[in-house]
């Protein structure tokens, strides 16, 4: 059930009316209703692994209570250990068991070796990587006595399970989202006509920026060799909406559906691509992951602090270990690095702080400074996209080459005028809002009814007029 | 929360009335001129055809890959090309057809392999398209249910595109032989026969990748039993197919074969004789240039005659 479907648009109405009309007073009642709509939502991607959900859940919830009622430091370890291992063990099975057991297999091919091992035949299971670090956050602040362990059972489920943010995050807290399923929601118009807002531009960002750009990448990026050099730029740049608009799309469409129910989700996507450096850019992108990395990695690891060769050596670990969270292949081991190695200089020289504001806060344009900074970031990032969207190394390779060729300076092919201009259009917005939570916060709030009818009007029938036959799953949705 | 029940109400009303009007005004101009309105030629061909006739059913495998004249000469029928587009689905193939049945017709379905997997055969968007600009509206409320399933995520793009200015004035874009002057009086695409074509064809890697739908074989079980009440006669026979994507696809195509020879109804030919060297496929895995349509109706003719003769 994708969140750009109509099934969706039913079940959420459904879970809704059930919320706030039959489960209204009751706060055990509204979090059962909650977590089993959560449960159905999972079930409707594959029964099957709702068991994995579930176990996986159990196991953390106990070994919670077990950490924080251990009597000694041996106990409260080796609960924690447990929990870690197998928290771990389940990522490692199902999402990397058959990358080490190939990369292995070719170690021994080019040292001349020749053997066939055995990989498993499974399915990843969606958002494991999401509620698996759900857990892991949580297990680690009791042990580290954050936080205290949660014993209700129903609260916690739907902690890691709330449907919104199952299946791609925001990757949650404890601290943050836990105190919001112990208190009873009263329902709030003004929060659930943000989220609805929210959820409108969410649908806009998927339907009309991410599944059109994709039809172009796909197409470059699928023939690489049949394209001009311009061209694979243009794709280069259309993936890196793509992947904007389907991630923070879906983001948007999350936390606007849980402002619905009255729960406020993390932020995820603060317009990273007007960064003006690629510090500040991963300071705005998938801001969950990236601030779950620095609290449970980076800083454990010493942080910046220390010597040149601790920054580096914590500096690499990180983006190492988020490339290989996206998936496993080489291909997003190779983006991390690069990522890694984009930011580097500037963490060398302690300058990766110095663009902690908005670019050209309270002014309408940006100076050309700032203009070449986010221009030269965007650039570095969509070179980085090409590995994260390539089948393989060799294909990014490949599709690099063909980029500095003799036609990097023709005509780009196959573009559609349309959609350029709904991308400019698209910038234009985001521009204009990049002060806010998301672009159309405040859009509009002070027009009077009729034209604010006529822009949502408006914005619906442009979902319906750009919406692509088949449902575009969500990218992240893989990982 | 009165007043947000009542706002978003308001809102999705408005919504709803574009849509619900979008679906009441009549075709566009440009729709008008559309390939899929070839269907009511060809369903006034179904009234108006005189005995002995054969009736053509399935997708554009037979639109861009018969020459009924020919056939006429030989056979001594004439044909009736009902086909346009596969997205239709096969079961509304079959379900339209059957009003224009008579007696002693034979009717044959050369289906493409799609039909046979996941909801294909259900229709999508150009079933909604057939439906509401070349059909009686009515028969959307004869649809079953997985058809209503397939074609609600199409209603509201059809329903806005009534509102789209470029509509109503500008002129298509496409070919002719993608228009509704494309089909001669037997209702074969005609208007490429003279054109060379542009491009290799990219040939399928797989049919669909989707389970086998067993419905469909019940679905064509059915409409036997009815052609049979109406002493008519069914045949079924195999789309023209490009080689290079008939190498890749064997495996769903001899499931597809396995499944047609358990049935009850006389196949023509084998799956393997109507498949066509890549040079012959005008601009797609499923469409034939001139002389491929020549060589098919050849084939057709001979399996035709063995099968009348038995």
């Amino acid at each position: 059930m994708f969140f750009n479907s109509l099934n969706f648009a039913f079940f959420l109405i459904i879970v809704f009316c059930i919320h706030w009309f039959i489960a209204k007073k009751s706060l055990k009642l509204q979090n059962i209703s909650l977590l089993v709509a959560s449960y159905f939502f999972y079930s409707c991607w594959d029964y099957r692994f709702l068991f994995l959900l579930i176990f996986s859940t159990f196991l953390d919830f106990y070994t919670g209570i077990k950490i924080k009622d251990a009597k000694n430091e041996n106990i409260k370890k080796v609960w924690f250990w447990l929990s870690i291992s197998i928290n771990i063990g389940f990522l490692g099975v199902f999402k990397y068991f058959n990358f080490f057991v190939e990369s292995f297999s070719d170690l021994l091919t080019l040292g001349g070796f020749h053997a066939n091992f055995w990989t498993l035949e499974v399915i990843l299971p969606v958002g494991i990587s999401f509620y698996t670090f759900h857990g892991l956050s949580y297990v680690i602040d009791i042990y580290k006595n954050r936080i205290e362990a949660e014993r209700n059972f129903i609260d916690y489920a739907l902690f890691v399970s709330f449907f919104p943010l199952l299946v791609a995050g925001p990757i949650e807290r404890a601290t943050h989202l836990l105190p919001q399923f112990k208190r009873v929601r009263k329902f709030d118009y003004l929060q659930a006509v943000d989220g609805l807002r929210q959820i409108l531009w969410g649908l806009f960002k998927k339907i009309v920026i991410a599944d059109n750009c994709a039809q172009y990448a796909n197409t470059v990026f699928n023939s690489s060799s049949e394209y001009s050099g311009s061209t694979h730029v243009v794709a280069a740049i259309f993936f890196a909406f793509q992947i904007y608009g389907d991630f923070s799309g879906y983001s948007d469409i999350a936390q606007g559906t849980a402002k619905l129910f009255g729960i406020d989700l993390l932020k995820n996507f603060a317009f990273p691509y007007f960064s003006r450096d690629i510090a500040e850019f991963w300071r705005r992108w998938h801001i969950s992951l990236s601030s779950w990395f620095k609290d449970y990695l980076y800083i454990p690891l010493g942080g910046s602090n220390g010597g040149a060769w601790k920054k580096i050596r914590n500096t690499l670990i990180i983006f190492l270990v988020s490339g290989f969270w996206h998936g496993a292949n080489w291909t997003f081991i190779v983006w991390g690095l690069l990522n890694a190695l984009f930011i580097m200089p500037s963490i060398l020289i302690k300058s990766n702080r110095k663009n902690l504001d908005i670019v050209a806060q309270g002014r309408i344009f940006a100076n050309f400074k700032e203009l070449l900074s986010i221009l030269s970031t965007f650039t570095l990032t969509c070179f980085a996209w090409i590995f994260f969207r390539a089948k393989d190394l060799s294909s990014a390779f490949d599709y690099i080459n063909c980029i500095f060729s003799k036609s990097l300076f023709s005509k780009p092919q196959l573009i559609r005028n349309e959609l350029v201009w709904l991308l400019l259009i698209f910038i234009f917005i985001e521009w204009t809002g990049r002060e806010n939570k998301y672009a159309i916060e405040k859009l509009g709030l002070k027009w009077n009814n009729f034209f604010r009818l006529t822009f949502y009007v408006l914005l619906a029938v442009t979902l319906i007029w750009f919406k692509n036959e088949e449902e575009a799953q969500f990218i992240y949705f893989q990982f | 929360m009165k007043k947000f029940i009542i706002k978003t109400t308001l809102l999705l009303s408005i919504i709803l009335f574009f849509l619900i009007l979008g679906l009441i005004l009549p075709p566009t101009p440009k729709a008008k001129d559309s390939y899929l309105m070839g269907k009511i030629k060809k369903d006034s061909l179904l009234i108006h055809v005189k005995q002995p006739r054969i009736i053509f059913v399935g997708g554009s495998n037979l639109a861009f890959g018969l020459d009924s004249q020919t056939l006429k000469d030989s056979l001594n029928f004439t044909p009736i090309n009902t086909a346009t587009h596969a997205t239709i689905g096969l079961v509304y193939m079959m379900q339209d057809v059957k009003q224009f049945i008579q007696k002693n017709d034979i009717i044959i379905i050369a289906p493409e392999y799609q039909h046979f997997f996941g909801d294909f055969a259900s229709g999508k968007e150009e079933l909604l398209r057939t439906i509401f600009d070349t059909s009686n509206d009515s028969d959307f409320f004869y649809l079953k249910f997985q058809q209503y399933k397939n074609l609600i995520n199409f209603i509201p793009k059809y329903a806005v595109s009534k509102f789209d200015v470029s509509q109503y004035y500008s002129i298509s874009k496409n070919e002719l032989y993608y228009t509704k002057a494309a089909f001669n009086n037997f209702g074969d695409v005609y208007l490429h026969w003279d054109i060379k074509k542009k491009t290799i064809i990219k040939p399928y890697n797989e049919i669909l990748n989707e389970d086998f739908n067993n419905d469909i074989i019940e679905e064509i079980s059915n409409f036997n039993l009815f052609v049979i009440s109406k002493k008519a006669k069914l045949f079924i026979t195999y789309p023209s197919f490009q080689a290079s994507s008939y190498k890749n696809c064997i495996k769903q195509i001899e499931q597809v074969d396995n499944k047609l020879k358990k049935m009850n109804i006389k196949l023509l030919g084998t799956a393997f004789r109507y498949t066509f060297a890549d040079s012959l496929m005008f601009d797609s895995p499923y469409h034939l240039t001139k002389n491929g349509v020549d060589i098919r109706t050849q084939l057709l003719i001979e399996d035709l005659n063995l099968a009348l003769k038995k």
